[in-house]
Parts: C-alpha cells; structure tokens; sequence
C-alpha cells in the first residue's frame, strides 16, 4: 500500500506525467496529442483489450489482449515507467482480458474459442474454457463461496468455468451472440447482439435476473457496471455503435434516473453531415463513480452521470481507441490507439499506424465538479 | 348535462388543445410540455424561445414544437397561455366548444367520455392525473395528447360504444380548420343508442371531440384531417396515438402509461414493469430524452419478429419517427440524431453495414485473422442448437481435459503445427487451420485431410455428398434435418466465390 500512496502522488499529480520523464513520452504527434505516457513495446496489431491488475497487487501490471494474437503484460511504475514483462500466445485474435481477484493470473479470451489462464507466478498458460465460436468477453468472478470464470462467446452461450475442471459449471443460452459483459459481484450484464440486454445474478449461482429492453437503438457494444453510494453495484452504462450511451439502473426507484447521452461524433457544422462514431469502450472510475467513455473518432471523455455533465474531452488521436480502462486506484487513465475497423478493412493501415497505448492521470480529471447547490 | 353550459371559455392549449381550469396552469404546461428543451430540460417561455435555445446552445434545430397536434407544431409561432393564438383558431375553438355543447346536450353520452374516462382507465388514470399539472415527463410521451388516450382507451370498455369510437378520435383534435358541424350530423342518429347506456357523468366537461367524432362514420375520419394522420386505418382509428395500429388494444395502455408514467407517480408502474423484463421499454427510454421514447416504440414492434432484430433494428426508427410526426411534433427534435446513420440524413454512422454485425466479427472474418474460425453471420442461429447438445456430453471433455492437460502445451505458436495426427489431439496443439470448430469431430479425426490453409467443416451425414455447399451451411450454422449421427469433413474454402467445394472422404 505504501507504494501505492506513493504512486498515487505520481499519477495523481502532474509534475510527473506533465513532464516528458519517459523516453516513449518524447514522441509526439497526433498519435498522442496529449502527450500521455506510451506503454513500452506496444503489440503489433490492434488492442482489443485493456486490464490493470487488482489492487491486491502491490505492483501495477497492464495486460493487453490485441488482434496479433498476444496478451501483453508491462509493469507500470509509479514514475510512469513502462516495463515489457511478458507475453503469451493465442491462435487467434485475443478479444477480452481480465485478472483473476488475487492478481495471480491472467485470463484471455479469443478467437481461437479458447479461454486461456495465464499463471504470472510459473508463466504458464493452460486452456481453460472452449466455445464453438470465439470467445468475447471473459470475466472473473469472485464469489464468498465460489469463483469461476464468466465467458462469453459468439456462439450464443455463456458459461461459467472452474478453471480446474474442462466442463463448465455451467452453460446458459443467450438469445444472440455475446458482444459484451461486466461482472461486479454480485451482478453480470451481457449485451448481445439485436439489442439483448440481459442481467445475471451471481450469489450462490448464476441464474438470470432480467432481460431488459435496450435503452439504445444500435448494436450494443460496450458495457460498464456502476456502483451506488454503498458501493453495490446498481446498474451499468451501455455503449452503442451510435455514438451513445444509455446509463441504466436495474432497478430505478425513478425511471428518470436512466438516460441516455450522445458522445464522440463530430461537429456537424449546420450544413456539414455529422459523423457518428461507435463507443469502443466504458470505464467507471473506482473511486468517483464518474464515468470515461473511448470513442471509435479517436477522442476519449470523462462524464459525470450524476451531474450528467461532460467534464473533458479528449483531443483527437489519429486513430480510434479502440479500448480503455481504470486503474483500481483509479490514478491511471490507460487507452490504446489502433485501428478499431470502423471503417472496413480499406483502412487498416498497420504499417502507418501502429497501435500505441497511453498512460494519464486522471484522478483529478475525472472529479465530480462541485455541484451547484 | 346542462349545467355544462355554464362552463366559460377556459383557457386551453393552442399546442394541444387540452383546455385549463386556469391560465397559469395552462402557462405552466405549455413550459413543461411544449417549450421544454429535449436536451437541457430547461424550460423555455415560447416556440421561437426554444427554438433559439436549442440552436444557440445545443446546436440544434427544432423544428416542431413537442407534443403538439398535427398542424400545430409551429414553432415559429410566438403563444403564450393564451396569448398569440391565431384568430382563425380562436374562433374555431369556440365555435366548436359551442358546437360540443349542443351536442352534448342533445347527446348527453357523448359528452361523458373525456373525463370520466380518465380517472376509470386504470393505465390511463396514471396518465391523466398530471393531466391537470402537466408534467414534463408526460410530456414525453410520445404519441397521444394527454387526455385523448385514455379516452380512447376507455371506450372500448363502455358499454354501447359501436366500433365508430376509435376512429372518432382523430377527430376529437378537432383539425383547426374542420368544421364542427360536420361530424355533427351523422352523430345524432348514431348517438341515442348509445346515451342510452351511458349516464352523464357530472364532472365531465364535454370533451371537445367527444361528441363529433362519434358520429362520424370511420370511412369518414381521414378527410377530416388534413394532417396526414393515419387515420386511415379505420376503425382502429387511434393511428395517431402512435402505437402501431396493428398494436393490441391492450398493449396500448400500458405503454403508454409507462411513459407518461415517469414523472412522480412513477413508482407503482415502474416497478411492475420492470420485473417483466422485456416490457420494460416505457421507464427505460423515455424518460430521459424525447429520443428514446420513439424507441420504446420501435422495441415493442420487435418482438414479434425476434430472431429478426438485427435489421428490425435499425428500421424501426423510420417508421416511428413518421408515425409520431403525425401525432405530436415531439419526436421530429430528436430526429436528426435518431435517424443516425440508417437514414444518413445529416448524420452519418461510422459503422459498416449492417449494422448488426460486430467489428470484431467483421475483423475476424478477414484471412489474417481467421485461421478456423466459422463465418459469423446470420446464419449463425443453427450453430447454437446444433453442437451443443453433442459438444457437452462426450466429446467435449476428453478434448479440453487434453487441452489442459500438459500445462503450456496449448500455447504453440500459431502458423507452428505440431505433427498431425494423434487422435487426441488437445485443441490447443492443433494447427489453426485443421482445428474443426466443433468438438465432435475428434471421433473421426482420421477422415479430416490436412487441407489447405483455410477450411471450414460442413456436417452432413455419412454416405451423403454435402454437394456444393453455400457460404451459409458452412458450419457450425447447418441444422441437419437428416438422422442419424453426424459426420464432420473438413472443405477447403474458396473464398473467391463464396463456395464451398466438397472434399470427397
């Protein structure tokens, strides 16, 4: 924890990230206009997956799932040092990554239909899910008397897996293919393709608690959980390719708690037609419930959906971010830059854009501003 | 009845035509329900007011006032209260107010339906109270005027109404310039049946429309109003209240009430809703944004064609959009950002059609990424209930119990192919482009050719030519209509014309 008070002053303050402290901070250009920290050793392809691992490790990792095949971790020191740790391989893209509660292992999901556990201790990877079709999501949960893994796939299944054993737990149907999922215990939220919203409840074990109406007209693409006041998680914010996202509570005491906000499409002047981007990614801040959201437009924003205010908007990356997320302390903003195929494959251009991935402090940019009485 | 004569003039709405016990009342509820910005909330004081606000701080146009009657969405017009309502509306107004007295009094059970109404509907009382106190959130509701849908929802339920109710509806928005008389006449001889059964009921002011459109025959109703309202759609003449005609009556009310639910009173319904899951589509949309409301709508239409969603999807909108515009100027705000990029109006979505097909599927379609992965498409349906039954029980554990097995094993490099051939191959090892994506096959590996560099696997049964199989049967998306026990054969792909060429066994 002492580092991590420590680390907190680095990325919470700017004399740090303001400075050009790393050597991968001195590139400039429009692929880091802000000038954030840029992760060391980059993948080679596309990031499809960002995930800090869990405040129970006394170091910050990052791991990246990417479209070359890789899951990337780094260490990230609290000066804002990026260290290429280690990297394993799938057989296909990697889609979705995310940390087991202890910060020992790393579990990846990919197109290869396979979910695999990544042993940081002995780095040994085994397989430990399979799907008929790729797998999209995967999720740890950590239940008071159970874990297992959450994953998701195209296959229209969801399954649940003790990582010991080959069979799932269990297998549960979705109406469509998976295209996202959160976890936070005691809830899970699938959106699906057709517009599916379903939401899990996991005590004791998983069983479905509703299918709710999509608050948003366009493929669902991104989903976040966010906690209430006691930090039980309440409902989740959905992402969709229109450049919108629904903020919804499970159970609203008020219906008018849920809305909707428009995000990441250009200025359309009044004549000019205005370009509407797809949400790539959410990311609740641990700590202020406020909210990042990462657009397929190349631009990141932090909201407050309490206020329902914006409080930033990111300058323009040259490629779209195609993934996003918060530290559990929530002092570091981390981003990937690369191409996201929001515009077919006639603009995937891997030798002119290579993916990047960037550090920010953000501890002070995604504070609630201080809301008028 | 007669004593509804004494009523003066209230004030009304010019936006809406619900009249007010009060003029303050009626300033209130036009700031709440017709001057209120979609996106702010803020309440402004005049069509022009929101006009300007919406361009100067939002950047956007309004084009029609929210939630007003067809013809009266002008936002150009400068009213307020009671002021700045055109002449020609103001008399007309009165002369029908007159003219529903008449008939009121000559067909008392005309008269009734407003009101009284309102309070019985159960789904439309929830509406109806903020009736008096308009409520912003109410206001949202996409289609009908407050006040006409449970009017119209009641009416069913009254005991002599003939099926000419419902198309008398539209009427009772009393197109500015329809004459009052005109649905007059016929109504008489259809009338007396119907008072008959129906007790005055004392509260009712008589219900601006309430008498013309009885009598008017439905055939009739669509020359009335020159608004393009759908009346056409004859009996079930409620078009206007932007439910889909084909909606069940029943269906009406709660929707309808859901959104217009949202404000306070929202508790008891919400609840009730929510727990039904899919029907929750009132509280979820509307009430934030005008926006979502022509959603709700849209959802509600999907059902019935279910697995169709993906396309359903995005074409829900127009219709909506369309509907509502007939109904009340409200959704036609939204409407350059709802039409998004289906309609490429003056937006543009930055996503490849369709659209219900994800980037990632897309991107993994491509060769340098697909190694073995099935075609993502809609076909996909079949996949779901083919291999599972048959993955769990059996084949899929010895597979993923090798696949763990020897820790690290699975993590060949890909392109890198181990020796092929041991039946029990864990996934893991084998080479991408031979992995069948289906556990089942490890009982006949002999029969899989290491094929070329991209393959896919069609099942078809034993002895039977798959032929020449089309992108769509490609597994895992073939149901099998045939008995007996699958086999799996491993097709190289041509990719350049979309076929599938058979490897013979």
């Amino acid at each position: 924890m002492s580092i991590f008070g420590q680390t907190s002053t680095a990325f919470g303050g700017t004399s740090v990230f303001g400075g050009t402290s790393t050597p991968a901070a001195q590139t400039q250009g429009t692929h880091n206009p802000m000038k954030d920290i840029e992760v060391a050793s980059p993948p080679d392809d596309s990031v499809a997956a960002l995930a800090f691992s869990p405040a129970a490790t006394a170091t910050t990792f990052l791991v990246s799932g990417s479209w070359d095949n890789n899951v990337r971790c780094w260490q990230i020191e609290q000066n804002g040092q990026t260290i290429p740790k280690a990297e394993q391989k799938h057989t296909g893209p990697v889609l979705d990554v995310c940390w087991s509660d202890d910060g020992t292992k790393v579990f990846s999901a990919s197109c290869d239909k396979q979910a695999k556990c990544w042993d940081l201790n002995s780095n040994q990877c085994i397989q430990v899910a399979q799907h008929d079709a790729p797998i999209k999501t995967v999720h740890w949960v950590k239940a008071p008397n159970y874990t297992c893994l959450m994953t998701g796939s195209w296959d229209k299944t969801l399954k649940f897996w003790d990582t010991r054993s080959p069979n799932p737990m269990m297998t549960i149907q979705l109406p469509e293919r998976c295209y996202c999922a959160d976890v936070m215990y005691p809830m899970a939220v699938v959106g699906t393709a057709g517009r599916g919203i379903i939401v899990y409840q996991l005590d004791n074990q998983p069983k479905e608690y509703k299918k709710i109406e999509s608050p948003l007209k366009y493929q669902h693409r991104c989903v976040s959980i966010f906690k209430d006041k006691d930090a039980r998680p309440t409902g989740f914010a959905l992402g969709s390719i229109e450049g919108r996202v629904a903020i919804h509570y499970v159970n609203a005491t008020n219906p008018r708690d849920n809305f909707t906000f428009k995000c990441h499409r250009s200025n359309g002047s009044n004549n000019a037609v205005q370009d509407i981007y797809a949400v790539n990614g959410i990311a609740f801040h641990p700590v202020h419930g406020t909210l990042a959201t990462a657009g397929s437009d190349g631009k990141f924003s932090f909201w407050d959906k309490d206020a329902r205010t914006k409080l930033k908007t990111s300058e323009q990356l040259a490629q779209p971010i195609s993934a996003c997320t918060i530290d559990p302390r929530g002092n570091i903003f981390a981003y990937a830059a690369s191409y996201d195929w929001s515009k077919g494959h006639e603009y995937y251009n891997p030798q002119q854009q290579k993916p990047c991935i960037l550090l920010r402090s953000c501890a002070e940019e995604l504070k609630p501003r201080n809301r008028r009485t | 009845m007669g004593r509804k004569k004494k009523k003066q003039m209230k004030p009304w709405c010019w936006y809406c035509n619900r009249e007010f016990e009060d003029e303050k009342i009626l300033m209130q509820h036009q700031r709440a329900k017709h001057f209120k910005c979609h996106i702010c909330h803020k309440k402004l004081y005049s069509g022009p007011g929101l006009a300007i606000h919406c361009v100067q701080v939002h950047k956007e146009t309004v084009d029609a006032v929210p939630n007003s009657l067809p013809g009266r969405a002008d936002i150009e017009l400068e009213i307020y209260g009671m002021e700045g309502i055109p002449e020609k509306d103001l008399k007309e107004h009165e002369r029908q107010k007159i003219a529903d007295e008449a008939a009121e009094a000559g067909g008392g059970a005309a008269g009734p339906v407003p009101k009284k109404p309102k309070t019985d509907a159960g789904e439309g009382t929830s509406a109806q109270p903020q009736g008096q106190m308009p409520s912003p959130a109410a206001s949202m509701a996409p289609g009908p005027v407050p006040g006409v849908p449970p009017a119209m929802q009641h009416m069913p339920g009254m005991p002599m109404m003939p099926p000419p109710m419902p198309g008398m509806m539209p009427g009772q928005h009393g197109a500015p310039g329809m004459p009052t008389h005109m649905g007059m006449p016929p109504m008489v001889p259809g009338m007396p049946p119907m008072m008959m059964g129906m007790p005055p009921r004392p509260g009712m002011p008589m219900g601006p429309m309430g008498p013309m459109g009885m009598g008017v025959p439905p055939g009739m109703v669509p020359p009335m109003h020159g608004h393009g309202m759908h009346g056409p759609g004859g009996p079930g003449g409620m078009p206007p209240s932007s439910q889909p005609h084909s909606a069940p009556p029943t269906s009406q009310p709660p929707s309808t009430s859901a959104q217009q639910m949202q404000q306070p009173p929202a508790k008891p319904l919400f609840p009730a809703a929510a727990p039904t899951t899919t029907s929750t589509t009132g509280p979820v949309g509307a009430d934030f944004k005008p926006l979502n409301a022509p959603s709700n709508i849209g959802p509600q239409k999907l059902p019935p064609t279910t697995t169709a969603a993906p396309l359903s999807t995005s074409a829900p909108p127009n219709p909506t959009q369309t509907r509502q515009a007939t109904v009340s100027a409200a959704p036609s705000i939204s409407k350059p950002s709802t039409s998004g990029g289906s309609t490429g109006g003056s937006t543009k979505l930055m996503h490849p059609e369709p659209e219900d097909v994800s980037l990632e599927e897309r991107r993994a379609q491509m060769p340098k990424y697909n190694r073995q992965m099935p075609p993502v498409s809609v076909h996909a349906p079949a996949s779901t209930s083919a291999p599972a039954p048959m993955g769990q029980p059996h084949a899929a554990p010895p597979v993923s119990a090798h696949a763990m097995g020897p820790p690290g094993h699975g993590m060949a490099p890909p392109g890198h192919a181990p020796p092929f051939g041991g039946n029990m191959m864990p996934p893991g090892n084998m080479p991408p482009n031979m992995r069948p994506p289906m556990p089942p096959p490890m009982g006949h590996p002999g029969k899989r050719p290491s094929a070329s560099s991209l393959t896919h696997v069609v099942r078809t049964h034993k002895g039977r030519s798959a032929g020449r199989v089309s992108h769509a049967t490609c597994i895992p998306c073939t149901p099998c209509r045939l008995k007996g026990p699958p086999v799996y054969r491993v097709l190289p792909v041509d990719l350049r014309d979309g076929l599938y060429t058979v490897y013979s066994l």
